[in-house]
């Protein structure tokens, strides 16, 4: 539905200015333009949910690659969405493909988290892409901008700073959008392309048989070039342990190995 | 009554509760479209059961209001009604949040600088208060420091504002508060309309009854089929303008009694089978309304028969 009359009774059921989310963009990034859009500071949209769907046991920084559906559920109904426009929002259908279950966890895309935004997508407008929260991404496919996890201030920055402006740090107050634009250098294209290559392939197409062929592929890769047996080599992927998917392409690519190699021959 | 053949199938009697455009209404609301319009306050009076609230409400639907995906929020007419629950200011600051949707908490000093916000944001031009008799000297504070905040830079919008009251008589609530000599009020009675500041909007006429009785005709022609109620006119008027009915002898019938009189009647009249409404059956409702009004009626059995279930034999 593209525009809601006061006629109908959800009028008073949603939030004062609906959002929706844009194309590849991260569920934070909706909250915050709800925020924004609403004229509150930065992380209300997120506090009300959390306290409509009492669910108050996330930690102080939530990742929110994976998001609980009583969450999901309260948000369509507010900007009188479809649930599945803000599912997509998240990484829960394709870490639960990749892995083979129905409740994956957001760790599974990695284990460390760095929260990292395009000043240019933020400028422009005011997005916060999913796939640039790829692990070791260093820098925006569209823009070719160095991705930002600072302020200009030195303050890490955070999705939700509680009592500031949304897309704003919360020290000095300035606006993402405004910090500093660098290009990416010229060696780094490739490493970033091979990155997107992999999570675009696993994402997309990955299943737990995959994950494991591109493991095995990995595990002969490293012996081949170390020229160590199994049990010498110091950083082999194991058997039969759950891995995150920021951990096997970060392997990968810095193992060299191509994209083409993984391919299964099935 | 006109008699009519029995009709097996013939369904419940169906309500027509749609919006009338009466003459009230037509007066109504052109003092809340000349308000819109020009941005001018009044205080807007009429008795209860006139229609003020169903004028309101069929107003505020053809305002164009309307919220898009897009993050984009219209919201021409801000209508609410006045709080009940709380004399203090921030009982009508939540009232006024809660029409623009679903808002989070916030503290009394943030939801009044939200509310400015959102006013200019949603290109708020008018503000109807319904049931303004309810409202507190608090409230009124509070309506005239978020219409001047509004009206300051960097907003710089004028709104509209109509107090909208259910009085008796003549005395128009706040007039004489208005008229008082502080300065908050003075400043306030200075932002109202020059011309028409205080309005009282009287009910039906006799030949306005007859036009509304035309309405009924064709709105329930279908279930009646030779329904003529508009020859009922004089006399509809003379029941509801009973001083039991018109306590203010304002010599005007109110929409409330006239659909109340005129539903009751039909209903019964289609219930024992007639294609129309007699005299007799109008008297009937009629007197219910006015000499029975008050009646108790006890109800010593269950109004519903339940059906004959089978019994299990012991």
């Amino acid at each position: 539905m593209q525009g809601l009359s006061q006629v109908n009774p959800v009028w008073m059921r949603t939030f004062p200015h609906r959002v929706a989310p844009m194309n590849d963009e991260w569920f934070p990034g909706v909250l915050l333009r709800c925020d924004e859009a609403n004229g509150w500071s930065s992380g209300t949209t997120f506090r009300y949910l959390r306290q409509h769907a009492k669910l108050e046991r996330f930690g102080p920084k939530p990742r929110l690659m994976i998001v609980p559906a009583a969450i999901l559920e309260a948000l369509a109904q507010f900007l009188l969405i479809p649930e599945e426009r803000l599912f997509a929002t998240t990484y829960h259908a394709e870490l639960a493909r990749l892995y083979g279950t129905h409740h994956p966890h957001g760790r599974l895309l990695s284990t460390q988290f760095t929260f990292h935004l395009c000043p240019a997508c933020v400028a422009h407008t005011r997005l916060l892409k999913r796939t640039l929260m790829w692990p070791h991404l260093q820098f925006c496919p569209l823009h070719r901008m160095e991705l930002r996890n600072t302020c200009q201030c030195g303050v890490a920055l955070w999705p939700f700073s509680g009592k500031g402006s949304p897309f704003t740090c919360f020290a000095c107050g300035l606006d993402w959008g405004s910090l500093p634009q660098r290009h990416i250098p010229r060696r780094s294209l490739g490493r970033e392309r091979q990155l997107g290559l992999f999570y675009d392939y696993f994402l997309v197409e990955g299943t737990p048989k995959r994950m494991e062929y591109a493991a095995e592929i990995l595990r002969r890769h490293e012996k081949e070039e170390s020229m160590l047996s199994w049990n010498e080599h110091p950083e082999v992927i194991p058997y039969r342990k759950k891995f995150s998917l920021g951990y096997l392409v970060g392997r990968l690519v810095q193992a060299g190995v191509s994209p083409r190699d993984i391919l299964p021959y099935w | 009554m006109t008699p009519h053949p029995p009709e097996h199938h013939r369904g419940a009697f169906v309500v027509q509760d749609d919006f009338l455009e009466t003459a009230f209404e037509r007066r109504f609301q052109g003092l809340l479209r000349h308000a819109w319009l020009n941005r001018s306050w009044h205080i807007i009076a009429a008795i209860p059961g006139s229609g003020k609230s169903w004028g309101i409400g069929d107003l505020v639907l053809h305002s164009g209001a309307c919220k898009r995906e897009t993050g984009i929020t219209r919201l021409p007419l801000l209508a609410i009604r006045a709080p009940t629950n709380s004399a203090r200011e921030l009982a009508l600051g939540m009232a006024l949040a809660a029409a623009f949707g679903i808002v989070p908490r916030m503290t009394g000093a943030a939801l009044r600088v939200w509310l400015v916000q959102e006013m200019a944001r949603d290109e708020v031009e008018c503000l109807l208060i319904d049931d303004a008799q309810e409202l507190t000297l608090d409230h009124l504070a509070l309506l005239k420091e978020l219409t001047d905040n509004l009206a300051a830079p960097p907003y710089q919008r004028q709104v509209g504002l109509c107090l909208v009251a259910a009085v008796s008589g003549t005395v128009i609530p706040f007039r004489e508060v208005l008229a008082g000599p502080e300065i908050r009020w003075r400043q306030f009675r200075r932002r109202m309309d020059t011309e028409h500041p205080y309005h009282l909007v009287p009910g039906h006429t006799e030949e306005e009854v007859g036009e509304i009785l035309t309405t009924f005709e064709d709105l329930y022609r279908s279930q009646l089929a030779s329904l003529q109620l508009r020859r009922w006119a004089k006399t509809i008027f003379t029941w509801l303008t009973n001083p039991i009915l018109d306590p203010d002898a304002t010599g005007r019938v109110t929409m409330d009694h006239l659909s109340r009189l005129v539903t009751s009647s039909l209903r019964r009249a289609y219930e024992q089978g007639a294609i129309d409404v007699d005299a007799t059956t109008l008297q009937e409702v009629a007197d219910l309304m006015i000499l029975r009004r008050d009646e108790i009626t006890y109800l010593d059995e269950s109004p519903f028969q339940e059906p004959d279930l089978p019994r299990e034999v012991s």
